[in-house]
This record gives C-alpha cells, structure tokens and sequence, in this order.
C-alpha cells in the first residue's frame, strides 16, 4: 500500500514535470532542455517573493507575500513574461534550422539559466520554500502519511493532463497550436498568426515549469538548488516519451509508470528489492535512464526522410586536401613555436585545448558529417579512460604504450557500435535523449563503481547485455510492442536474477573505477616519453592534425560523399539502394573510437577520468560549441576545442588579473567574470543567427587572401615569426605577442582587400551588402535595381522594349 | 580548462559535492593535544591588540610573531632582504558555489596586514599573492604557483588537492595549508597543517560524546552517506572508529544521490523501519541534510543526528529557525572555536575583528587558515635571518601545544595525528550552543578519542612509508 500511495504520488511528480515538456514540444516544435532550468529559475522568484524579506526586484513590495499572490505573480506575470522574451530573443530564429540546432539552442539556455541561479541567489546560502498548508497539514491513507501538499500534487497532475488534453485538441488556440508545428505556412494561409500562436505557447510552457518548479520543490523537502529541477525533468523524459512527446494523457500513464519503477527500486520495505541489494542503489538512479532507453526502442522506426522539409540555412565547404595538408603543417608548426616561448599554465591551458579538440572531432565526424547527433561524447572518452587505466595501471613509473591505445579503441568502438544499433531506427531529438540516457546510465553505473563495497560491474555488464539483446531483438522484428516487451521482460529477468544471485555480489570483481578518480598515465610511444608537457602538446598537435587529415580524406572519398547523401536524405540513399544501416553502424564507430583515443589523450592532459569531468552536461557543451564555431569543419573541432579548453579560461583569468591588480575594478571585473560564465551559453543561443557557426564567415575572409594575395599573405607570415622571434628571445613579453598577432591576424584580411580589392569579388565578406541576394528576397533586403527589372521581364517573358516602352506596368 | 568549470551542470553538482568534501578537508581537520588536560577559556583575560597597541603585540594567548628585526639575505626562493613571498588561496572562483572557501583568504589577507603593520617578520615584510583555484582548475594552479618562486604555500585550502600533489612535489613548494582534503596531501611530503587529518586515524570525540548523552540511542545507528568516493571514505573512517566508542550499527545504511534526490521519505522510511535511533549523516547542510530532515519530519522519524563540522553555518542555523527546529536534533563535532564564544576567547574575536575589518566573510576554515598563518610566521620567526622552508617545516613540526592562540583545539602538527579533543554542539532553533563538555571547558580530550591505523582504500592508494608519508606521487626532503 505505502508503495502504491507512493508511487502514485512519486508519478504525479513527474507528471507534472513532463506535461509542461510535451506541451512545449507539441506546440512548438522545441524540444525543451531547459525546462526543469527555467522553472527552478521561477521557483527561486517565488522564494524571493515569499520568503525572502530583502529581496531586490524594482517595484515590487519588499516583505513576505501571501502565497496565492506570490503564486499568481509568478504563474501568471513573471513566467509567461520569461517565456515570451524567451521566444523573441532566442527561440523564434529557430525557425528552418535543422535538428542539432533546434536540440543545441535549448541545452544552452539550460546551462545559462543553472549559471544565472548560481550568480543570483549564492548557492551557498539556504533558500527553502515551504509545502502548501505548511508541514503539519497531514492526512493518513491506508496508513501512509502525506501532506496537504502531495495530495495537491496529485490533483494538479491529474488536471494537467486532462484539462491540458482539452484545450490543445477542443479550442481553436490549443487547435492553432498545434498546427504550428505541423505545417506553419498552411496555418497562415488559414489566416491564423503563427508567430503570435508560438509565443502564447511558450509563455503556456514556461509558466507550467513555474508551476512544477514551485509544486515539486516542497516535494522534494524544500531546499532550493540550480540543478535539482533539472535532474528531475531530466528523469522525466522517460515519461513524456511514453506520449511520444505528444499524447498527454498517455505520458501521465507513463509517468506513474516511472514513479513505481523508481519507487521499486528501493529495498524493501520501501521498494521491492532484497535488503542487502547494495548496487541497486546505483541502478536505483539509473532506471529513468533505462526505461528511457526501453522506451525509445518501443517507439516505432522512424519514417525514412526526403528532402528536409525546409530548406536549411546550413552550408559547410570543403577544403581541398592540399589546403588540408598545408594547414596540418601550418598547425602543427605553430604549435612548436608557440610551445617554445609559452609560461607554463598557459601551456596547460593549451594543451587541455587541443586534447579536447580531439574528442571534439568525433563530434564533427557524427554530427557536421553524417548529421548523426550524440551527447554521449564524454562517456565514451570517459570509457576510453577507462580502458587504458585497466590495462597500463597507474604508478609514477608505468606509461601507455601504443597497445593500450589499441585496445582502448576497440573498446570504445564496440560500445560506439551497441549505441549505434538504436541509431539505426533513430534522428535527432530521439537520438540524442538515447544517447543522452546511456551517458547518463554510464555516470551511475560506471563512474560510480568506486569502492570495493560497491560492486556493480557485473550487473552492469548483465544490464548492457539485456539492453543490448533487446535492442538486436528489436532490430530483427519490426512488430512494435511485442517485441520491445519481450526485450524489456528479458532485461528485467535478467537484472532480478542478477540482483538476488550470491556469485555476482561476492569479493572477487575489483571496481572498476576505484576511489573515483583513475589517474592515467602519460604515454610512451616509438622509444619516446611523452611526460614532459612540451612533448605531450606536440604529440596531441600531431595526432590532432593527422585525424584532422584522415578526416578530410574520409570526407572527400566515396564514403563520405555517401555520408552526406545520408545527412541530406535517407529516403533518396534507401532508393538507390545504399546500405543505410552498414553506413550508420560504421560512423557511430568510427566516431566513437575517436572519442575514445581522445579521451585517453584528454585524461593524460588532465592527469585522470574523473566523474566531474566526463559527464552529459560536458557533452552537452562541446556539442553546443561545436554547433557555434561550424560542425563540418575540423577546424570548427579546433575552435570549438579552444573555446571549451582554453578561451573562456583566458578570458576569466584576465579579468580576475585586472580585479587584483586594480582594485578599483573589482566589481567590474567580479561581474565580467560572472558572465564569462555565461559566455558559452550566451554564445550558443545566439546561435539561431546564423547556424553554420562563426567559422564560415572568418574563413571566407582568409580564404581569397591565401589564394590570390601571396604577398600580403607572406608579409604577414614574416611579421608573425619576427614577433615571435622577439618573444622567443623575451624582447617583448607573451602578453604583447598575444595581441599583435591578434591584430595581425584581424587587419592581413583587409590589407589583402586593399592590396587586390579584385581578389575578394563581389561577395566578400566586407560587403555583406553587396552581396548576392537570394531572387525571392530582391525588393525586400534591397530595392529593384534595373538588373533585377531586366531579370524578372526574362523570367516572365516580357521583351525588353515593352517595359522600356512603360507597357508592362512594373515601376520604371 | 575552463569550461570545464564553466558547464554550469557540473558545476552546479559538485557545488553540493565540494560542500561534502569541504567536510571532509576542513571539517575532519581536527588536531591532537599532547596535553590530555582539557582547554579552559582562559576567563578575563583581555586582549585586544587591534585597537590599542599595546607594548607586547599578541595574537590571543600567542606572542606576535611578527615585529621588526634586521634580518637580511636571500637565504631561500621567495625571501629577499626585506621581503617573503608566500602564496595563499582558495576555490572562490567556483561559480557552481561562488565564493567556496572565500573565508580562507579573507582571514590570511589581514593577517598579513597585521603582521606588516608590526614591521613584518624579524623585518622582512609579507608579500602575499592568492590563487583562486576554481576547484577544477588545481593542476594549472599549481603550475602557476611552482613557476611563481614562492617561499611557500600558507593558510590556503584546494579542494581537489590530492591533484595538486604530482605538481607541487614536482616543484617542492613547501606549505603549511588551511587544510587538506585528499590522503595523499593530508599525509604528503614538505607539509604540516595546524590541525592535522591524517587519512589512517579517525577522531571519534563526538562518537563518546554522543555515547554518554544517548547510550540507547547509539546501539542502533546507521549512516546516511552521500553516494560520492570522499564521503564514502569519510563514512568507512567512522564505521571503523564508532563501534570503539559503544556504537552498533544496524544493517541499514543509506546512500544518496549526491547530486540531490527527487524524494527523500523513503530513505527516512528505510531508517525507520530498521529501527534506527541515531544517524551519522555524511554530506552538505544545503540543500541534502535540510531535505532529509524535513523528509523524516514528514515519515515521523526522529533519531538523534550526528555530523561533521561543515554543517555548523549560519545558512543552516537560520533554515532551522525558520523550518520548525527540523534540525534540532543534529549534533556537530567541533574543531575550532565557534563564533558565539568569542566574548569569552580573545583570540576567535581577534580574528573577526581582523576580517571584519576588511570586509572579509567569517568562518572555521577562516579560523585555520589564521592558525596555519601564525604556525606559519612562528615558525619564521623562530629561524631568524636565513630562514628556509626546512627551518619553518621543522619549527611547526616542534610545536606540540598548538591552539593558534586559541582558535581550536590543542594539535600536534609535528605527529601528524588526529585530534584527542573535541566539542560538541547543536541546533537549538536558529543558534549554535555548546553541548559536550558542559561547564566552562571549550574541548575535552581524551586518548582514546582517537582511533589510529584505519585502513581504506584511499589510504592503500596514498602509499603510506614507514613515517606514514604518503609515496603515491613521491616524496621530497625540503631544503
């Protein structure tokens, strides 16, 4: 009885969390990372409103507010206001991109709005908000004690669902809506407002994660912090997939589902586990995860795509393999000669950088490549790390050898592979939850295992064997439920057998990740010790450069050019007969291989895998930057890699520099490294601008001058090596070669434009203006110009001298 | 590096984790008197040397250190003729908990003031340059400190320290810190704290102290342990060190998340339903030990609550006047002087004065760092003109009575053993007030409040030698 009030209860909880995502996706199409972040942000207004005395929001009064105003306010002003800023600023340029920025944008307002809670309301001060009724109003059910307040929970969760069900299917708005997502433009030729229809459904969407925030919060005993909300929404993903993101009532079904699975969990009496079933507690937090998985496997193989129904505003360009071979040069040079005058920390930095480009690049492969998404980079290189670890050990005397790597590869690539098998019937947001839930089952199940007490290796292998027989039973039968139950039956045999079989809970399995951080070694590669951090950088410029290279081959052969066919349209590949599946298993492989040798490579950098370091929220935001600097390119590997290892660092430490120098400048300089914090995330919301990533623009610069300005661009090469000539010899210090080659490489562009204006045609890069305007566009960007007049009369077959004769009724 | 700290996510998560591991450093961080006499308030004593200026400077019950003098030389790295340069830090910069530790440095700042009021040491002036850390940014830092020709390190607390170990022994950077988190530092080469916590030895005071007020109750415990390797470490120490103060634990420990839990009641059903009467919570205050106390109001489960000194913060104090007196039941082991007795010990308002005055943020780990700080400056003192890491290490080491003039318990830093001494405190709606010993006595001590020889794994990995210095990243001998 206890655990069918509970779970009741437990499952109206995540009710409440998933309706507002499958209200938000079903009307507008997003779907919304940041929920449980925007609604702790609202929940943290609501502490401020009614608990905090001495809080700081102009116009409002100051003093403890009842909670029904303090409710309304922020339900019914602050919420909806949030979302319809929210929609403007950010998600309304969403509009005609593809997934991965539709999935990326989302996961950047949830990163910015946990850092915004951290700098507004100081984490280390308590903020608690108390149930509704207080804590003494109490009820006995059959037994079980609840408050007022769970009993509220229910209730809402209950009127969520139905009442939510009722107005998106029986009023025009919710009507409206819905047809945003499916069709915009036939929704406008029906006269309805889209823009207007979308920003009423994110101020709906943010407004019900106000009200979770603020219902779930006592729930969960009343403490506020940043990511405890998320955790819970994240957890109730599972739930909202239950509808398919779509079927409200059916993802209330699968939420109480969830709330008894994770109820069950627990030993008895509580759950229904035996008593000294220690790892359990480790699947205890892994089973969202994993009925999030089982989930996704029910779910019926997706329809094979055309063309994308909008045209995608992306475009990546391809180098010629001699531009690849000069720039690995030119890379792999410069960082010899950069490592030759560095200071020591920076030189950390950098190689931190580039060890992260690397797995980066794995990223580029799946994502600007095959238009695959994965957010479990982190995991696999975490795996990587692992693997290594196990087979160097560790020791200040032990090194990596290349056989270590060997098989940390293979390793890798074979769970790239277990991972891929769902890929195969996945895309996009779908994929990327899957991959999501397995980075974080690894989070609990792998990085977990620290202590000889704590042994969950082998059922964690018994459970990747479950999933996996699951899902290859999947595959092979193409009936929906039947077989996804049969696989989630057999799973579930498999893990109770597990869980009450003496032999796999004896001493004799040494954890896997013992005291919870693996110290990696530093490899020893043809007779080279690579423990020195001069070396160590250039090996990571050389390995970084040579997969650089073998990936632009990849890309420019056979394969790849299969890879894009894929990206652009399965439909088209399964027509013409290509290996769609064999293709998908393949990339997934390859890709995570190279997270793997990346993640060997990033925990020597870094000394060890930790927990901290590898996990879904790091995944989340290389992808976010790989997105913002230009998926397609290795050099967008580089760059996304510089800004997550070494830019925002840079940054940061210049102002904490400046605040300690000057202390004039202190809060100034407090403040700017508060939102150098938020610098990524603010960087990946803008990213709805312009979805290729930043790169595109910059290289279009570079490029002619590097073909057609051979001077200049010597000059310039010369100048860069005096300067660092002069630094090498500390005539001048790093701080002053930094910025002149800042400038250097900021003004050679436009010496090249003056030098050659030809060189850079009518598109260059400084003359957006002038640059070619899209046909449909002519008389909306710009005015008609005679050109475009002559044009258009071609187009509709009007001879010329008819309109010089004024006869065509077009404006002279 | 960066963004490493910067994914807000894992920030955010180990902000409730760097709580738990600021447990285990500073909290844990508990020294050892020779004396097994108890420490008595020294009553009427009158000090108050910021104000006036009295003819002997003092620091409490400690003759100042610092004054002027004619030392000259550059005897070691770091020391010219007229200065020393040491480095001193903290996490502050951990944006998933802005301003973590922040109290380290903002008590080692006016010391160093203080010091270079009264001339310096034997006339050479501190200069002091502080290292933020960030928590995940230990290893650059550390770089940066070795290539900042330091004499040494000073008051500071690192939380990832154990990381920071390859590098500083690499570079043989010397220090007397705050405090120190991992065995492998606790116990590493080239460095004394001023109330030692060596991984191999558990201060149980708190455990007979509880004994004696609920006998019952410690027949049937149980621990509630956040699901992360320090706490779990933190958590076996105990179950090895309880049991010889008359505890019994049941079969009924309780991990969680330490991320946070959804729903708290069925870990407060667990424990209830075993019949649990006293609980040892291992974790931060905010928001996981609030959430489970208020979760086990709502089950009906009320046991006595023991915990380590990281839970005695104003924060938590003030959500318990607010929730009810949820937490009344939670007993703390102190270290360090607590705050509101500072009226009765010179020293504790000497401090906050100090930090008051330059609108630094009070705290016990403020407290160490200014005990490491005068350990430190002792020490200095004591080798006069051509001082050297070695002559300092050793002056501290030699101390065998160490109370920081009366921050904290009598320590030993030279034995590298836990502490012998102990208070207890507890919540009594929105104040702290002293529990055990009761009278006058702020600890009491006694040698069996120390268990030694604790084996767990993270000691194995630490490589204790002989000395019980810890190999795992090599040793040095300073110079």
């Amino acid at each position: 009885m206890n655990l069918l009030i509970n779970g009741l209860i437990t499952g109206a909880v995540f009710a409440i969390a998933a309706s507002g995502l499958v209200v938000t996706y079903s009307t507008s199409g997003v779907f919304n990372f940041a929920h449980g972040a925007l609604g702790m942000l609202c929940a943290y207004v609501y502490w401020d409103l009614r608990v905090n005395d001495s809080h700081t929001w102009p116009l409002l009064p100051k003093g403890h507010w009842p909670a029904p105003l303090a409710l309304a306010f922020v339900l019914l002003v602050f919420a909806p206001l949030l979302g319809a800023v929210l929609y403007r600023v950010v998600i309304r340029g969403l509009q005609e991109t593809s997934e991965i920025v539709k999935l990326v944008v989302p996961i950047s307002v949830l990163l910015a709005a946990i850092g915004l809670a951290n700098w507004i309301w100081k984490p280390t001060d308590s903020h608690s908000i108390q149930p509704f009724f207080g804590a003494d109003h109490k009820v006995t059910i059959f037994g079980v004690v609840l408050l007022w307040h769970d009993l509220t929970i229910l209730f809402v969760a209950i009127a969520l669902a139905v009442g939510l069900r009722l107005v998106l299917y029986r009023t025009r708005v919710g009507i409206s809506m819905r047809g945003v997502v499916d069709d915009r433009p036939l929704l406008e030729l029906n006269g309805a407002r889209p823009d207007r229809v979308s920003l009423v459904s994110w101020m709906l969407g943010v407004s019900l994660s106000a009200l979770a925030g603020i219902l779930i919060t006592p729930f969960q005993g009343g403490s506020l912090s940043s990511t405890l909300l998320t955790l819970v929404v994240i957890n109730a993903f599972a739930a909202a997939m239950f509808g398919r993101l779509r079927n409200l009532p059916m993802t209330f079904v699968g939420a109480i589902v969830l709330g008894f699975a994770t109820r069950m969990a627990f030993p008895r009496p509580t759950g229904l586990m035996p008593k000294n079933f220690d790892w359990g507690g480790n699947l205890r937090l892994a089973v969202p995860m994993i009925l999030l998985f089982v989930v996704l496997l029910v779910l019926p193989q997706d329809r094979l795509r055309g063309a994308v129904v909008y045209r995608t505003r992306e475009h990546f360009s391809l180098p010629s393999m001699n531009d690849a071979y000069a720039a690995a040069a030119v890379f792999v040079v410069a960082i010899f000669l950069l490592s030759r005058i560095m200071a020591p920390t920076p030189l950390l930095t950098l190689s931190d950088a580039i060890a992260a480009s690397i797995i980066i690049l794995s990223l580029v492969m799946l994502v600007g490549f095959a238009g695959e998404v994965s957010l479990a980079t982190m995991a696999l290189a975490g795996i990587g790390g692992t693997v290594l670890y196990h087979h160097v050990g560790h020791g200040s005397s032990s090194r990596a050898g290349i056989m270590a790597f060997v098989i940390a590869l293979v390793v890798t690539a074979l769970i790239g592979a277990l991972i891929a098998l769902p890929a195969l019937r996945l895309r996009g947001l779908y994929l990327a939850l899957a991959t999501a839930a397995f980075s974080l089952a690894v989070e609990q199940l792998l990085f977990k295992e620290y202590t000889e007490a704590r042994r969950i290796y082998p059922a964690t292998l018994i459970l990747l064997v479950g999933l996996g027989l699951g899902v290859v039973y999947r595959g092979f039968r193409s009936s929906r439920l039947p077989g996804a139950l049969i696989a989630a039956a057999v799973s579930g045999v498999i893990v109770l057998l597990a869980a009450t079989n003496p032999w796999l809970q004896r001493e004799r399995w040494s954890p896997i990740f013992p005291n919870g951080d693996l110290e990696v070694p530093r490899p020893r590669l043809f007779g080279i010790d690579f423990t020195p951090q001069h070396d160590f950088l250039l090996l990571l410029a050389v390995v970084f450069a040579l997969l650089g290279l073998a990936m632009i081959a990849l890309r420019r052969s056979a394969y790849g050019r299969r890879l894009t066919a894929m990206k652009n349209s399965p439909a088209a590949c399964a027509t013409l007969g290509m290996n769609v599946v064999r293709l998908k298993l393949s990339i997934f492989m390859m890709s995570a291989a190279i997270a793997g040798l990346g993640g060997c490579l990033f925990a020597q950098e870094i000394g060890g895998v930790t927990a901290d370091r590898f996990n879904l929220f790091e995944s989340m935001t290389m992808l976010m930057l790989l997105v913002v600097a230009g998926a397609g390119y290795v050099s967008g590997g580089l760059t996304a890699g510089l800004l997550y290892g070494a830019v925002f660092v840079a940054l940061e430490s210049i102002f904490d520099k400046i605040g300690t120098d000057y202390t004039a400048f202190h809060g100034a300089s407090l403040w700017l490294a508060h939102l150098t914090a938020l610098l990524p995330a603010i960087i990946g919301i803008g990213l709805g601008r312009n979805p290729s990533g930043f790169l595109n623009d910059t290289f279009s610069q570079f490029g002619p001058m590097i073909r057609k300005v051979k001077p200049v661009l010597f000059a310039g090469v010369a100048l860069e090596l005096l300067l660092w000539f002069l630094a090498f010899r500390h005539t001048i210090n790093n701080w002053t070669f930094s910025f002149a080659t800042f400038v250097l490489v900021l003004a050679l562009p436009r010496v090249a434009a003056v030098v050659n204006p030809g060189a850079f045609g009518r598109a260059s890069a400084f003359g957006d203006a002038e640059a070619e305007t899209p046909l449909e566009l002519v008389g909306i960007d710009r005015p008609f110009t005679a050109d475009d007049l002559r044009e258009i009369d071609r187009g509709i077959g009007v001879p010329a001298d008819l309109r010089e004769a004024g006869l065509d009724g077009l404006p002279a | 590096m960066l963004s490493r700290n910067r994914s807000t996510g894992n920030r955010a998560r180990c902000a409730s984790l760097l709580a738990v591991l600021v447990v285990v450093g500073a909290a844990c961080g508990s020294g050892h008197g020779s004396s097994s006499t108890g420490t008595t308030a020294p009553a009427g004593a009158s000090t108050t040397p910021t104000s006036a200026a009295p003819t002997v400077e003092k620091f409490g019950t400690l003759d100042s250190p610092c004054g002027k003098g004619t030392a000259t030389g550059a005897t070691a790295k770091g020391v010219t003729a007229t200065s020393i340069t040491i480095g001193y830090g903290d996490d502050a910069g951990y944006a998933a908990a802005s301003g973590l530790d922040k109290e380290m440095s903002d008590a080692v700042k006016p010391m160093i003031d203080w010091c270079n009021a009264q001339g310096g040491i034997n006339g050479r002036k501190v200069v002091g340059k502080y290292y933020d850390a960030k928590v995940l940014n230990i290893t650059p830092t550390m770089t940066q400190a070795c290539s900042d020709n330091l004499f040494m390190l000073v008051g500071q607390g690192f939380v990832l320290d154990a990381s920071q170990e390859q590098t500083r022994i690499g570079c043989q950077l010397s220090t007397i810190p705050g405090f120190a988190v991992g065995t492998a530092f606790a116990s590493g080469s080239g460095m004394q704290q001023p109330i030692p916590n060596p991984g191999d030895e558990e201060a149980v005071s708190s455990a007979y102290q509880i004994a004696k007020l609920f006998p019952d109750a410690v027949k049937k415990a149980a621990f509630a342990y956040a699901d992360f390797p320090a706490t779990t470490e933190t958590r076996d120490k105990a179950a090895a060190g309880y049991p010889k103060a008359g505890w019994t634990f049941l079969n009924c420990d309780q991990h969680y998340n330490i991320a946070g839990e959804s729903d708290w009641k069925p870990f407060a059903s667990q424990l209830k339903s075993c019949g649990v009467q006293a609980v040892v919570w291992v974790g931060s205050p905010d928001p996981n030990m609030e959430n489970f106390l208020n979760a086990s109001k709502q089950v009906g489960f009320s046991p006595i609550w023991v915990t380590d000194p990281n839970q005695y913060t104003a924060a938590f104090a003030k959500w318990n006047g607010q929730n009810g007196g949820a937490a009344d039941k939670v007993y703390v082991r102190q270290t360090n002087v607590p705050f509101e007795l500072a009226g009765q010990v010179p020293a504790v308002k000497q401090y906050m004065d100090l930090v008051q005055k330059s609108h630094g943020t009070i705290g016990l780990l403020g407290e160490q760092s200014a005990s490491a700080f005068l350990l430190w400056a002792t020490g200095v003192k004591s080798c006069g003109a051509g001082v050297t890491a070695k002559c300092v290490l050793d002056a501290a080491a030699a101390q065998t009575n160490w109370t920081g003039g009366g921050l904290h318990l009598p320590t030993n830093p030279g034995d590298n053993t836990a502490p012998k001494c102990g208070m207890l405190m507890k919540l009594n709606g929105p104040t702290w007030v002293k529990v055990e010993p009761a009278g006058s006595e702020l600890f009491d001590c006694k040698d069996n409040y120390v268990v030694k020889g604790i084996t767990t794994s993270a000691v194995t990995a630490a490589k204790l030698n002989a000395q019980r210095i810890s190999t795992e990243f090599g040793t040095y001998t300073p110079k």
